[in-house]
Formats: structure tokens, C-alpha cells, sequence
């Protein structure tokens, strides 16, 4: 009589441990997720972190180069690069003949003319000069003409040379943005480590044992009495 | 347990929501940007910076320097039409003056064409300063997209061409004229004694018969 009222209670000791098993490793398993999520949010809170910071320093540098060349394209600064660039044209192809205000009728042009009519010599010094005056004004055109277009400094291979510049800056930049994204994205990739709580073996040998428990007080023939 | 579930989930709900928000504000953040990069080229392009002035300065440069070579080669070619006229005795007379009205007409005929082909090289220019903001525009799109970045140094050369005029001496403007057709017979009589042996360099005047023996004559 005795003996179904002591197992029974050995069986119910031994439930409550099986639960009490069970729920502790499932709240060691939860702990260990929650611990690993916390981590996990850190790592990804830090690795964001960098990611932007790096971003931000590239796209600094992009729009540092961006805003250089964009200043040297103001209107001012344009006409002021073509003025100068029109004065050394000017300079450049001015023929040495040229270079003084006033032409010398050279020793070919003079040569035959001695002693000839003070007129005949005035008049070629007139086409001389005449000729000078047109060759001047011809420079002078070509060297503005120029000085807007394809000159070694002339406006357009001075705004090329600019955005060319600030253009292979912001490239190189750029490729390492897109390098760090992707080193972002690898990371944004790692996920957290997974806990989960396992059934514990001496809760299945506890539950087993409450479950003979339980037959032998309701038949009162625990362990195979007969 | 749920609890602490719940708690878990949070954190994680929490980070992403973050992460949201961040996003929201770096894109209006760029947007920003944006807008403020292309007010400032719109300011420097399109701001009336690149006066009329800035484009006619060029225009007169290249019309002055095709004009001026048009005028000296007029100026010239009518000096020869008027001594070819005088010469054959036409100076006063509708022949002349049809010499003259065709050489003016060739002249205005080239300058129109001159000025035709400065106001397209001025639209070139033109052009060529929408390129270079077109240029702008595409690096400060590049500059807050890091995937349009690699397209932007290969599209800038690109943009900013602007055509060349021609800075050869031009050739010849104006079509000779020829005068006077007493002129002309003159030069076949002329040539026809000289083939003849009528008249050489030795006898200009034709008179008696000179032949060379190699001998020197008496």
C-alpha cells in the first residue's frame, strides 16, 4: 500500500525536475541567443559605422575634386585663362620680323633701290608697313580665335584637362566606395549565431520514471506486481 | 522565456528600424546635395556669366580675320580689273561697270557665307559651354553615386568640343576676269609671230630676218 504512494511520489519529484530541466535549458539557450544577438547588433552597429565614416571620407574627396574644377570653370575664371592664353598665342606666332612695333624693310627689299627716288623707297616703306599692320591684325584674330578653342591652353583643352582631373579623382574614388560598400555588404551578410535548447537526458529518464509512477498508483501494480 | 524572447527580438527590430531611419537621412542628406551642386552650376553656366560679349569677342575675331583676307584679295583683284580695263580702253563703260557690280557681288556672296559660318562657330561655342556643364552636372552625379563615378572621366572629353574655323589663308575669293577682247587678239597675234619666227626675243619689232648660226654677227 505503501509502495504506489512512494513511487508516485518519486515520479512526481521526478516531473517537476524533467520541467525544471527543461526550462533551464531553454533559458540557458535563450540567454545564449539573446547574448549573441546583442553581439551581433554591435558587430554590425560597428562595421556600419566604418562603412559610413570610410564613405563619407571617399565622397569628401570626390566632391573636394569635383568642387576644384568647378571653381575653374566660373566664367571669370574662363575668360581670364583665355585672355592669358590669347596674349601668349599672340606672342608665340608673331613672326620675329614682327616682333617690333615698327618693321625694317630688310637689305632684299632694299636691294636695287639705291639711289632711287626718295619717293619709290617711301612708298615701300608704306607697303611694308601696311603689310605689317595686316599681318598684326591676322595674329592678333588667330590668337583669340584660338585662345577659345584648341590651343595648347586655349578654353576647351583647358576645360578637358579640368574635368579630366577631377574626373579620374572621382573615379578612383568611387572604386573605393564601391570596394568598401561591398566589404559593408559581406558584412551586413554574417548573421548571428543560432542557440537551441537541446532536451536535456535525465529530463527524458525523470519523465519516464513519472510516467511508471503514474501507472503503478492508479493499478497499484507498479514494477510488474502481479 | 517570453519575455526575454520578446526583448531579443527587439534589439535586433530596433537595429533594423534604425538602419531605416539612417538611410532616410543620408538620402535627404544627398538629395540635399544634390539639388545645392546643381544650383551652383546652373549659377556659374547659365547665370548670364557667359555674356554676349564673351561670344561676340570670338565671333569678331573670326569673321575680322576672314573679312580682312576678303577685302585685300577685293581690293586687289579690283586694282587688275581696272587696269585690264584701262588697258583695253573700257574704263568708262557698261563693260566696266558690270566688271566692277560682278566683283562686288562675289565679294558680299563670300561675306555672307563668312558670316553664316561665324554665327554656326559661335553656336558651336556655345555649345561647347552647355558641354562643359552637361560635364559638371555628370560629376556631381558621379561624385554622390560612387556607380555612376566610373562612367564620369571617360564622358568628359567628349563634351566640351567645339568646332575649329578655318585658320588657313583662304585661297582664291574672286574669279579673274577677262577684258577686253582686243586684249586677247593681241595675245594670239602675238603669239602666232612669235611661233612663226615673225617676232622673238631678239626681234621684237620683226624687222628683217635674224637666224642663229652660232656665229657672232658682224
Amino acid at each position: 500500500m505503501c509502495e504506489p504512494m512512494m513511487i508516485g511520489i518519486i515520479g512526481a519529484v521526478a516531473s517537476a525536475a524533467s520541467s525544471f530541466a527543461s526550462y533551464s535549458a531553454q533559458q540557458d539557450a535563450m540567454n545564449k541567443q539573446e547574448q549573441a544577438n546583442n553581439a551581433w547588433v554591435a558587430y554590425q552597429r560597428k562595421q556600419r559605422t566604418e562603412a559610413f565614416q570610410r564613405e563619407e571620407e571617399y565622397r569628401q574627396k570626390a566632391e573636394a575634386a569635383r568642387q576644384a574644377s568647378l571653381q575653374e570653370l566660373t566664367p571669370d575664371k574662363q575668360k581670364e585663362a583665355q585672355a592669358t592664353e590669347e596674349k601668349r598665342v599672340q606672342q608665340d606666332i608673331t613672326p620675329e620680323n614682327l616682333k617690333d612695333q615698327i618693321p625694317v624693310v630688310g637689305d632684299e627689299l632694299l636691294r636695287g633701290l639705291g639711289g632711287a627716288d626718295p619717293m619709290v623707297t617711301q612708298d615701300l616703306q608704306k607697303r611694308v608697313n601696311n603689310a605689317a599692320v595686316d599681318a598684326r591684325k591676322r595674329i592678333a584674330n588667330l590668337a583669340t580665335i584660338q585662345s577659345y578653342g584648341g590651343s595648347q591652353f586655349g578654353l576647351q583643352n583647358r576645360a578637358q584637362d579640368l574635368f579630366n582631373k577631377s574626373g579620374q579623382d572621382i573615379r578612383l574614388q568611387g572604386d573605393l566606395r564601391q570596394g568598401n560598400l561591398g566589404v559593408l555588404g559581406v558584412a551586413t551578410n554574417v548573421e548571428p549565431e543560432h542557440f537551441t535548447a537541446t532536451p536535456s537526458p535525465w529530463g527524458g529518464i525523470a519523465g519516464s520514471l513519472a510516467s511508471i509512477a503514474g501507472r503503478g498508483m492508479t493499478s497499484g501494480n507498479a514494477f510488474g506486481q502481479v | 522565456m517570453g519575455g526575454k524572447s520578446r526583448s531579443s527580438n527587439n534589439a535586433q527590430l530596433q537595429f533594423e528600424m534604425q538602419q531605416a531611419e539612417e538611410a532616410k537621412q543620408k538620402e535627404a542628406e544627398r538629395k540635399a546635395r544634390l539639388e545645392q551642386g546643381k544650383q551652383a552650376i546652373d549659377q556659374i553656366f547659365a547665370g548670364g556669366g557667359f555674356d554676349d560679349a564673351f561670344y561676340n569677342k570670338y565671333r569678331t575675331a573670326e569673321l575680322a580675320n576672314a573679312t580682312d583676307q576678303l577685302s585685300n584679295q577685293y581690293n586687289k583683284q579690283l586694282d587688275q580689273t581696272r587696269y585690264n580695263l584701262a588697258r583695253a580702253g573700257l574704263s568708262r563703260s557698261s563693260a566696266a561697270n558690270q566688271a566692277k557690280t560682278d566683283l562686288l557681288a562675289q565679294k558680299n556672296f563670300q561675306d555672307i557665307g563668312f558670316r553664316t559660318q561665324a554665327d554656326q562657330d559661335v553656336a558651336q561655342l556655345r555649345s561647347g559651354i552647355q558641354g562643359q556643364q552637361q560635364s559638371a552636372y555628370n560629376q556631381l552625379y558621379g561624385t554622390e553615386d560612387p556607380a555612376l563615378a566610373a562612367n564620369v572621366a571617360t564622358g568628359m572629353v567628349k563634351q566640351s568640343q567645339i568646332a575649329q574655323p578655318n585658320l588657313q589663308p583662304l585661297g582664291e575669293l574672286f574669279k579673274p576676269l577677262v577684258i577686253g577682247s582686243i586684249s586677247a587678239g593681241q595675245n594670239l597675234l602675238d603669239n602666232y609671230f612669235a611661233n612663226t619666227g615673225g617676232l622673238t626675243p631678239r626681234n621684237p619689232r620683226g624687222q628683217g630676218s635674224i637666224s642663229n648660226t652660232g656665229d657672232n654677227p658682224a
